[in-house]
């Protein structure tokens, strides 16, 4: 007798994950230009990081050649403070980006609610994407930022610099900070759309 | 009440689809309380055609949004088919919101960015109604409400009595048993307003869905089975359809 008449007869599921990832691309293209900037944003970010990162390994690691740095302690450490802000940086950017990038849709989650969407159901949208966009631009500024760490220390350097130790030490920068954007980014996009997917819908669309 | 009194067999028998008990709905706006509700008792049989009318600020909205589950009230009960809403968890909700209800706003909240036929089948995806079947079912009700040969515009590409008949048709994609309309008509020229209004009748002749409508709009008046005038959040009187027409003839002769 503690059936309600309004229970889903599917249960517990609204929306199958195949489903959501479609809805998500869906929804980045029809945001595309925004999606865009938001991508590149996040690429930039992960990009400087992997680059500065690369710097201090190359500092490290080339102190027996003739073209290392003269001082390589004090160099380093400022190559530190320069990685220290670049993660501030970072993490606020992406993370208000994302804030504000599911904030200003809250009117579409109080419209999804009025629909009938299942308050995780819009959660998981918003992640998905969230993850989606985030860890596209983290792997595009990952790879820039390889890239481009490796192009500086071999025209600083010389082929004379390059090592196994050189590449595993920067694939190993790369894949944190494309580790880190993504896992920002998710957060990011987490605490606004769980925030919305609780609200009432005549709160959320009252918003904005 | 307990919940199991109203799966009982007698309530089956019950016409009524809204039943709204003592409902209050206060604000605060700094140390002052606002009571935008202030203890309103209604009963809407099914398939009636009702409008709430009120000054703005008489707490039209406020009524409307708690009718419809988009809003708690701070005091008193409504009940859809005999279930208070309050009990239900946000599951149960979101399933009454999907399949009992259809909304319709004043500033029409399509989304912008999806093409008309994808906003009809949002809640039907919602609802669990997927591919062809409600691919089909979304042309067939935009049909119905004049817009068969705008499945693929965007709302930037729609005028706002377009916009409107999406938003109608999106709200009874799931073939609900209430629509809910707040002001449909507000942002709307008279020739748009009137086509609105004359879809709203014929839909709920057809369908034989309950139909409620905060309005300003004495079209809408004089198509309802009932209206129900607010004043300072309580109902100030309800009129039925003979009194209407007792009225307007008066205002004729």
């Amino acid at each position: 007798m503690n059936e309600s008449p309004f229970t889903a007869p599917a249960g517990k599921t609204q929306l199958s994950f195949g489903k959501i990832v479609r809805m998500s691309v869906a929804s980045l293209r029809l945001h595309l230009v925004s999606s865009f900037l938001q991508c590149l944003t996040i690429a930039a970010t992960a990009a400087f990081l992997v680059f500065v990162a690369g710097e201090i390994i190359a500092v490290r690691l080339t102190r027996h050649l003739p073209t290392a740095e003269a001082d390589p302690a004090g160099k380093i450490s400022q190559l530190l403070w320069i990685l220290a802000v670049s993660l501030l940086v970072c993490v606020i950017s992406n993370v208000i980006g994302m804030l504000l990038s599911v904030t200003k849709r809250f009117r579409e989650i109080g419209t999804m609610k009025c629909l009938g969407a299942f308050d995780r159901s819009i959660l998981a949208l918003f992640l998905v994407e969230a993850t989606i966009l985030g860890g596209t631009g983290a792997l595009a500024g990952a790879l820039t930022g390889l890239v481009v760490s490796l192009a500086s220390v071999l025209t600083t350097h010389g082929t004379a610099a390059f090592s196994g130790a050189l590449a595993g030490q920067l694939g190993l920068a790369a894949l944190g900070s494309f580790l880190l954007v993504t896992v920002l980014s998710f957060l990011g996009a987490a605490y606004p759309a769980w925030t919305a997917s609780r609200m009432l819908p005549i709160e959320a669309m009252r918003t904005v | 009440m307990k919940k199991s009194d109203w799966l009982a067999p007698t309530s089956a028998t019950i016409e009524h689809t809204i039943r709204c008990v003592g409902v209050q709905r206060h604000y605060r706006r700094g140390d002052e309380v606002v009571r935008a509700l202030d203890g309103v008792d209604l009963v809407v049989g099914k398939g009636e055609f009702v409008s709430i009318m009120g000054p703005s600020g008489s707490g039209k909205s406020t009524l409307f949004n708690c009718i419809g589950a988009l809003d708690q009230p701070t005091e008193g009960s409504v009940f859809v088919d005999e279930v208070d809403i309050a009990e239900l968890d946000s599951q149960e909700m979101a399933w009454l919101r999907c399949r009992k209800i259809g909304y319709i706003f004043q500033s029409y909240n399509i989304v912008q960015v999806m093409t008309t036929v994808e906003n009809v089948i949002l809640p039907m995806i919602f609802g669990g109604v997927g591919g062809d079947e409600s691919l089909r079912k979304a042309v067939s009700i935009l049909g119905r409400v004049g817009l068969g040969d705008r499945l693929e515009h965007r709302a930037l590409e729609l005028s706002g009595g377009q916009r409107q008949r999406v938003a109608i048709a999106r709200a009874f994609a799931n073939s609900p048993a209430i629509i809910l309309a707040d002001e449909p008509t507000a942002n709307l020229d008279l020739k748009s307003g009137n086509e609105i209004v004359d879809l709203l009748i014929r839909l709920n002749r057809e369908e034989h869905v309950t139909v409620i409508v905060a309005t300003h709009d004495f079209k809408v008046l004089k198509a309802s089975d009932r209206v129900i005038w607010l004043r300072d959040g309580r109902i100030d009187r309800i009129q039925k359809r003979a009194e209407l027409e007792i009225e307007e003839s008066e205002l004729h002769t």
